[in-house]
């Protein structure tokens, strides 16, 4: 356990054009191998809060620190090192349908000078073994089942090494039967020691996987405390009703 | 027919001039198309609004205007331009507004996560167009463009106008010298074959656009249907940008 957070935010606001205020004073600390479920109703600021930290969005004002380093208001290439540092996996996959399964994966390790084609394509193995595609490794994208894109994404975010990984609801555009598969592949990630934040409805997961589970509503952290703490015994009323309302949905 | 035949050499001579205006202006279209249409998605916004100037006048202004403008009006800022010259400029501007907009079409039917998941993945912006967004544009904008091709041939007519000597000039001198020589207009069958070269060009055209796509539909058709499925999630979760 390092003492600085790998993921560190300080009073994070984010307004939108439009006077829309998606986050409000957000201090979010995330140690190296932490995994964090970020739960919380539609529009609370789930998804900005994730995608400030890699700079996909524009913080308004406050700081993001990615290993003790101030990220924001240094310019495209320090995003550009934390983007390297910190993986990303979105609710769409968006794998590049022109490219197979194996250059999905090794382009951006390849253009980064991380590794050369060879040693991106080994690791590229690897890892599709590691979530049982090895197969795929030269099917054309779009050949995939939503499952198997959304494993080829978290490979292709892992193929960079990154210390970190974001998840914004990897599995809520997947068909039932598959949201399984990806889970597992999650799963074993937190395993193997893997600084996570994950956006996602999925409270089984989030219960058995998470060290921490952060409550967020209208765009403030309104709670946090360990999975069990949280599922059991839920401080607030916001987060009491938001509870009732997702296992009266899920039963 | 025997004028056709012995007005080959002059009519060939047109067809060369029509075929280099063509041939010119299709070039430098394609290549200030892709400019402008990547400045309309560029990050800076000045280049957006200087993309989307350009686009608006040259499309809105009907092309044969934009042609005597240019030949009748570059003399006064001091530029001479010759027929052909100020042919090629009025249809490389014209062209490349409606080539710029079919790309930014394009590039607009692009999911925006494809742009996020490579900036996510570390690479530069260059890096993220010319590997990631341009590839995903060339197939689908290829019939609209080739149709924009096929019209930009058929306008090199136009250079008439200003006295180039290409193909369809070359038949009116014919045309104009047989009938002050024979006092019979030959107009009918001389225009009669300039029509059908123009047919045959643009009909070849249109044919080999049509093999084009066929060929590569069939070497992605293996992964075609399941290629909706992403784009049919992301029409099931709207909200999800949000
Ligand atoms: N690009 C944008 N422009 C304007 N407002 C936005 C933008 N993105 C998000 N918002 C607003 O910011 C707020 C937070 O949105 P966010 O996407 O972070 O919520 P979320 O918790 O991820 O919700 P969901 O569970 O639906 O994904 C919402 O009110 C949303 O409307
Ligand atoms: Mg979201």
């Amino acid at each position: 356990m390092s003492p600085v957070p790998l993921i560190e935010t300080a009073a994070l606001c984010k307004e939108f054009r439009g006077g829309i205020r998606a986050l409000s004073n957000v201090d979010l600390k995330v140690r190296q191998g932490e995994v964090v479920v970020i739960l919380g109703p539609s529009g609370s600021g789930k998804s900005t809060l994730i995608r400030c930290v890699n700079g996909l969005e524009e913080i308004t004002s406050g700081a993001v620190m990615v290993g003790g380093r101030r990220v924001d208001g240094a310019g495209p290439g320090r995003w550009r090192q934390t983007r390297l540092e910190i993986g990303m996996v979105f609710q769409n996959y968006a794998l590049f349908p022109h490219l197979d399964v194996m250059r999905n994966i090794t382009l951006a390790p390849c253009r980064a000078g991380l590794m050369t084609r060879a040693e991106a394509e080994e690791e590229a193995l690897r890892l599709l073994g590691i979530v049982g595609l090895t197969e795929k490794a030269r099917a054309p994208v779009a050949s995939l089942s939503g499952g198997q894109q959304q494993r080829v994404a978290i490979c292709r975010a892992l193929a960079m090494k990154p210390k970190g990984m974001l998840f914004d609801e990897p599995t809520s555009a997947l068909d039932p039967e598959m949201v399984g598969e990806v889970l597992a592949t999650m799963r074993r990630l937190a395993d193997d020691g893997m600084t996570m934040i994950c956006v996602t409805h999925e409270m089984g997961f989030a219960r058995e996987v998470a060290d921490r589970v952060i409550f967020m509503d209208r765009g403030e952290i309104v709670e946090e405390g360990t999975p069990a703490e949280f599922f059991s015994a839920p401080r607030t009323e916001r987060a009491r009703q938001f509870l009732d309302l997702i296992m009266r949905h899920d039963a | 027919m025997d004028l056709i035949i012995e007005s080959l050499p002059l009519l060939g001579k047109g067809l060369v001039v029509t075929f280099q205006l063509a041939l010119s202006a299709l070039f430098l279209t394609t290549i200030v198309s892709f400019a402008v249409g990547i400045a309309a998605v560029s990050r800076f916004r000045a280049l957006r609004i200087l993309s989307v100037i350009y686009v608006e006048v040259f499309r809105d202004i009907p092309l044969v205007v934009n042609l005597l403008f240019v030949y009748f009006g570059a003399p006064l800022v001091g530029l001479s331009l010759d027929p052909f010259a100020a042919a090629l400029v009025s249809f490389t501007s014209w062209g490349s507004a409606n080539g710029a907009e079919i790309i930014r079409g394009g590039f607009k039917s692009i999911p925006k996560h494809q742009r996020e998941s490579a900036v996510a993945l570390g690479m530069r912006p260059a890096e993220t167009m010319a590997l990631v967004l341009l590839p995903q544009i060339l197939l689908p904008i290829l019939p609209a463009f080739t149709g924009l091709f096929s019209i930009l041939i058929q306008s090199t007519a136009l250079a008439t106008m200003v006295g180039a000597t290409e193909f369809l000039r070359t038949a009116q001198i014919i045309v104009e010298r047989t009938t002050m020589m024979t006092g019979m207009s030959p107009a009918f069958a001389v225009y009669g074959f300039v029509l059908c070269v123009y047919f045959v060009i643009c009909f070849s055209l249109n044919l080999l656009t049509a093999w084009l796509e066929r060929r590569i539909a069939r070497s992605r058709s293996a992964h075609r249907p399941a290629a909706e499925a992403p784009a049919k999630a992301a029409e099931i979760k709207p909200a999800e940008a949000t």
